[in-house]
């Protein structure tokens, strides 16, 4: 116990004594220059799509939905339509490209690889958020 | 060790003002250049990695919630920065073995410590830190920067205060095994009785 009182007595005088280490004297000049890049770049930030183009797709997807609903309404109901169309597009696969063969299994793991992807972007989002708070 | 100045004005920061996080690099340069080359042992190196770390605290300064110290968050950045570049070059990260240092060999290593001229007794030191693992270094340099705050400095190392306080016992240890192979028995036998 007394060693250890001793040693903590002796590593104290020494850390203490330990001299600060300076970095070269145009440190705070290159931070500075990157931090300014940096806020270049961060006023110069633009989304990858336009506000227009975002709007335009929102209009041809409402556009598409639109006539996907109110054709021959009367005679079925929507929610069929969507799976003769869903049905419709897999025989127009396999009559265009019958070589293109997608077993149940491969269509499970895409599914399940694309759901730990975005489960993994999910948690190295937090993770580095954390690091850095 | 101590530094007390202003503390640089985080929402200037914030809005825009570039000039006060210059205050802030000034402020903090040397604690965080001190950890980056007792880490990596390597000069060129750590100023890398200390612009790097300052780069990074002002991309997420926005995400400090103030919760902890100022200066304990930089250091946080600091050491995960050190370690990251440790990783990526494959540096040794372990310990080297160390043999028990005798209660009274710890009090002759005091002795012939002070018994140096200022310089003498600095370089030594230094050789000493040089030689620990960069675990240790930078676990034994941010305890002092943190004012001997155990907790303060559990929390910059992101782990429980009694992880750290165990740590920070074997590196000690370490530290006090390093020395006394350092210092020659002759420097001992002359200083050490004290």
């Amino acid at each position: 116990m007394d060693k250890d009182k001793e040693l903590e007595r002796l590593v104290d005088k020494m850390m203490e004594e330990a001299p600060l280490e300076t970095p070269s004297s145009n440190f705070t000049y290159v931070v500075m220059q990157e931090v300014t890049k940096l806020q270049q770049s961060m006023a110069e930030y633009k989304p990858v799509m336009s506000m227009q183009s975002i709007l335009i797709a929102l209009g041809m997807l409402g556009i598409f939905g639109f006539y996907l609903f109110t054709t021959n309404s009367a005679t079925t109901p929507a929610e069929g339509q969507v799976i003769q169309l869903l049905s419709d597009a897999k025989s127009w696969f396999s009559t265009k490209m019958p070589q293109l063969q997608i077993s149940k299994t491969f269509s499970y793991m895409i599914g399940a690889i694309g759901i730990m992807v975005c489960f993994q972007a999910f948690v190295l989002k937090r993770y580095f958020n954390k690091r850095w708070a | 060790m101590k530094q007390t100045k202003n503390q640089p004005d985080i929402a200037a920061i914030l809005n825009g003002d570039t000039q006060e996080f210059s205050v802030l690099v000034d402020q903090y340069k040397d604690l965080v250049f001190t950890v980056a080359i007792r880490t990596l042992k390597n000069r060129e190196e750590a100023e890398e990695v200390a612009q790097d770390t300052f780069i990074k605290v002002f991309k997420s300064l926005k995400n400090f919630k103030g919760d902890a110290k100022l200066s304990s968050w930089i250091y946080r950045i600091a050491y995960n920065t050190c370690l990251d570049r440790v990783k990526k070059h494959k540096k040794e990260l372990k310990n080297m073995p160390i043999d028990e240092v005798r209660s009274e060999a710890v009090m002759e290593m005091g002795n012939a410590l002070d018994g140096m001229v200022m310089q003498e007794r600095a370089a030594t030191i230094k050789r000493c830190i040089q030689q620990l693992s960069p675990v240790d270094a930078a676990l034994l340099t941010l305890f002092y920067f943190e004012e001997k705050d155990l907790k303060e400095m559990a929390k910059a190392l992101n782990l429980s205060p009694n992880t750290a306080k165990v740590k920070l016992f074997r590196a000690r240890n370490r530290l006090g095994a390093i020395l006394k192979n350092q210092l020659e028995p002759e420097t001992i036998q002359s200083y050490g009785q004290g």
